[in-house]
């Protein structure tokens, strides 16, 4: 199968339309690449594509660790209407709101796609069957398929699409990030019953498996058949009669096994729906218990609430409001600090001036001395010097005067910094905060506890035990029957063993008691043939089993080491029996896929393993899983998806992995066709543009 | 100013507005008490007096430089004997208010219960529910 053209109206985040992509021309080349931003619709088209093939699309979340699916519905009153978020809010409407909004007669996808040489045109739609629809009740689905322009019937077209691709297979087509993810998950666990069906049933596994079925119950009804006709040729003989007796004990045997088995299956049934009931019907003790709990959770809160009021106001007691002027305080320090030190820089100048002053002042009146010990005359200053000096005398008295008088309007900022230091504290307002954080976390809680215990109160006022008293009666007596029944089907089973041991012994006197007919040995030759086919399919599936086992495991490495970075530290990806998978390291040890990259890395190569071994021919739509795949990794996937062309491969990516300049510079050759993918908030709607190639 | 500052005093009556009064009492579990000496009527209180409450109230006007006037003045308590004992609050107004704040002490003795009476208004509004405030969120745009 391959889609020539997709077109999408009023889906999803399209609005009206149609929007649509055409992939007819392609020479040969298969590669296509939609690109966009998060949530912009790239993933939209492929649910489109999917809710056009299977009339559904389904919303995975996971949920307190386990995974949460449910159908998405066409419409959603409160939350497209009214705005509402319900619980559940993950699983979104398909119908476009504004569409919604605007009172809309339709959302269409249409799907053309050619398969095995013919050409289908699918046409989906759902449409509203009332005025103002609610909830999808309102809501109506019409679909129409024709192959090569003639209309395949109503009640054909889903077999007809699930001929062409198994649903339950289709996402091995449909790579998401969020199915991936959560395959990714399954997959290195231990074994998964659905998955290990889904693989299975992509590999065509169940088919042949049928076939050996097939080849068993052909070869039983013949063995039927020959033993009827040898009883007839030896018809009066006492051996015939002991084994017609003999087959009629078997055959009623089966019949009651049967019988047994259908009504202790039944009953088991039975107690399974009446534990089911009881488990949504607690006793007046689990309710108690549980109310009881309630109580005591809101009060240890309560008592811790209280403790945290305390330390709340204990930490404002103690000088809290400091926390608020810290900031300027501390700049109120800073600059104090700053004049302190300028004026002790002032305090010395005019030290240093006042020395210089004084010895001024001595040139300035010197006239020259006598000297007491040797009688001479010092020289003493000139009148010059005397004038110089009185003049500098001067200066220095003015410039000591104005550092006196910056000195003080400066102050005391040295007993007004000791002042404030008093003010400055190491509390932090994340002190306040975490007390807060805890106040509003139990509040929270007693708010939870309190709405538990008044639906818990309901429930015990609305409780029956008498009811519950009786399902459990019920319970005991159906599982009484059952025990019953287990032995009476034993004895059946017992019977039936000794009676076909006895067949089996009678089986080869008829066969000695006479000549055989040509028929009963046509019918011998027949039977051996069936024998050997079944031992054949038994065998050819073990084989190919193994075989597919290989190829997949083959593929999922290659293309491993392709996309991986450091491909040199790995060896291979093994691959179970049970379909588990191991990525094995270069030194033979399992590596400890914890990473959600690798994981997701390895999950992508699975699938192409099992696509290409399925030989199933259906375009792949990879949606690009994001941040948890590196963009070289994405850059290598590109590189080895599009290069094969055997069928149909759409990446979608948004601008983190393959960038749309670089990706159309880099794989242009290998694409035939781009699309940008934008949300065009004037018409309210997603927007696919189609890109020019080189 | 130096001198004019070191001559104000601060054993004057203070007090906010009528609202920013009810406020005090709530915030400081007083709602139902006259004085400031009895135990808490609400344990969600966050202050445990309204001397407390005032000094935070006033520290937070004065931090954000807002102040809020009032129609009616309610009489609280003498400023320097309860609410600001041994702290000195010239000191920090002069340094982290305006400087007309400290002009001269009718200047002062306003600002001051002009910067109490914002702060007070806004912690009452830091409301969650029934007598239940929070400090964190109103402080987390303050100047800290």
């Amino acid at each position: 199968m391959r889609i020539e053209r997709i077109s999408i109206k009023n889906f999803g985040s399209y609005f009206e339309g149609p929007h649509e992509i055409s992939m007819k021309d392609t020479s040969g080349i298969d590669g296509y690449a939609i690109f966009g931003q998060i949530g912009r619709g790239k993933t939209t088209i492929i649910k489109a594509v999917h809710w056009g093939l299977y009339g559904e699309v389904m919303a995975s979340s996971i949920i307190g660790g386990k995974l949460h699916e449910k159908p998405r519905p066409y419409i959603d009153y409160n939350k497209q209407k009214e705005g509402l978020e319900a619980e559940g809010g993950w699983c979104l409407p398909l119908v476009n709101n504004n569409a919604f909004r605007q009172g809309f007669d339709e959302m269409v996808i249409e799907v053309d796609f050619e398969h095995e040489g013919s050409n289908y045109s699918l046409i989906r739609i759902a449409k509203p069957k009332v005025k103002n629809p609610k909830n999808d009740k309102n809501m109506g689905m019409e679909i129409s398929l024709t192959m090569d322009k003639r209309s395949i019937e109503k009640h054909r077209i889903e077999n007809t699409i699930e001929k062409i691709m198994p649903e339950a297979i289709s996402q091995f087509f449909f790579v998401e990030v969020d199915n991936i993810g959560a395959f990714s998950e399954l997959l290195f666990s231990s074994q998964n019953p659905s998955i290990v069906e889904q693989v299975e049933l992509i590999l065509g596994i169940p088919a042949i498996d049928k076939s050996e079925e097939d080849f068993q119950k052909k070869k039983n009804q013949h063995s039927r058949k020959r033993k009827k006709l040898m009883r007839d040729a030896n018809k009066g003989k006492d051996v015939a009669t002991e084994h017609a007796t003999c087959e009629a004990k078997i055959e009623q045997a089966k019949k009651d096994i049967a019988n047994y088995r259908e009504q202790i299956d039944s009953l088991n049934h039975e107690i399974d729906e009446i534990d089911e009931k009881l488990e949504d019907e607690p006793t007046a003790t689990d309710l108690m218990a549980r109310k009881k709990d309630c109580m005591k959770n809101i009060e240890d809160a309560e008592i811790k609430l209280k403790e945290h009021f305390e330390d709340r106001r204990m930490l404002i007691k103690n000088g809290f409001w400091k926390v608020l002027v810290k900031k300027g305080i501390t700049n109120a320090i800073e600059r104090l600090t700053v004049a302190e030190n300028r004026k002790e820089d002032l305090q010395k100048q005019i030290n240093l001036e006042g020395i210089q002053r004084t010895h001024h002042n001595e040139l300035a009146v010197d006239k020259g001395v006598d000297c007491k010990v040797c009688g001479n005359k010092t020289e003493g200053s000139s009148p010059d010097e005397m004038t110089k000096a009185a003049k500098k005398v001067i200066e220095l008295d003015e410039s000591i005067k104005s550092k006196q008088e910056e000195i003080d309007s400066i102050g005391r900022p040295g007993k007004e910094i000791s002042g404030l230091a008093k003010i400055k504290t190491n509390v932090s307002l994340m002190a306040m905060d975490e007390i807060e954080f805890a106040i509003g976390r139990l509040e929270t809680t007693i708010f939870n506890e309190i709405t538990k215990k008044k639906a818990v109160e309901d429930e015990l006022r609305n409780h029956d035990e008498l009811s519950i008293q009786k399902m459990k009666n019920d319970r005991d007596t159906t599982m009484k029957n059952v025990g019953d029944l287990e032995g009476e089907e034993k004895a059946a089973i017992k019977i039936l063993k000794i009676e076909e041991e006895k067949e089996d012994k009678l089986s080869t006197q008829l066969e000695n008691a006479g000549t055989q007919s040509l028929q009963i040995k046509q019918l011998k030759a027949k039977i051996d043939i069936y024998n050997w086919l079944s031992d054949c399919f038994k065998k050819a599936m073990n084989e190919f089993k193994q075989e597919a086992r290989e190829s997949v495991q083959k593929i999922a490495t290659d293309a491993f080491m392709e996309m991986e970075t450091e491909p040199e530290k790995y060896d291979r990806i093994e691959v179970g029996d049970d379909w588990s998978v191991k990525l094995i390291e270069a030194d033979g040890n399992v590596a400890p896929a914890g990473n959600p990259g690798t994981r997701q890395t390895l999950a992508v190569c699975v699938f192409d393993g099992l696509r290409r071994t399925s030989n199933l021919q259906f375009p792949t739509f990879f949606d690009n899983p994001g941040s948890n795949i590196s963009d070289e990794v994405i850059q290598n996937m590109a590189e080895y998806f599009w290069r094969d062309n055997s069928s149909q491969m759409v990446m979608l990516s948004h601008s983190g992995g393959l960038k749309e300049e670089e990706t159309i510079e880099k794989y242009g050759e290998k694409l035939s066709g781009a699309w940008r993918v934008v949300y065009d908030s004037e018409s309210s709607s997603s927007i696919i543009e189609e890109l020019l190639m080189k | 100013m130096t001198e004019e500052v070191e001559e104000l005093d601060l054993q004057f009556q203070t007090g906010c507005s009528t609202k920013a009064h009810k406020i005090l009492k709530k915030i400081s579990g007083k709602e139902d008490k006259d004085t400031d000496d009895e135990n808490l009527t609400n344990e969600k209180a966050p202050f445990d007096s309204m001397n407390e409450a005032y000094m935070f109230a006033l520290m937070l006007g004065l931090s954000r430089g807002q102040k809020k006037g009032w129609k009616k003045r309610v009489n609280y308590a003498n400023f320097g004997q309860t609410v600001a004992k041994k702290v000195d609050i010239i000191s920090i107004m002069k340094h982290i208010g305006l400087p007309e704040d400290v002009a001269n002490q009718d200047a002062m003795e306003t600002a001051i219960q002009e910067y109490a009476t914002w702060g007070l208004e806004q912690l009452g509004e830091s409301k969650y529910g029934d007598d239940d405030y929070r400090i964190y969120d109103l402080l987390n745009n303050s100047e800290d």
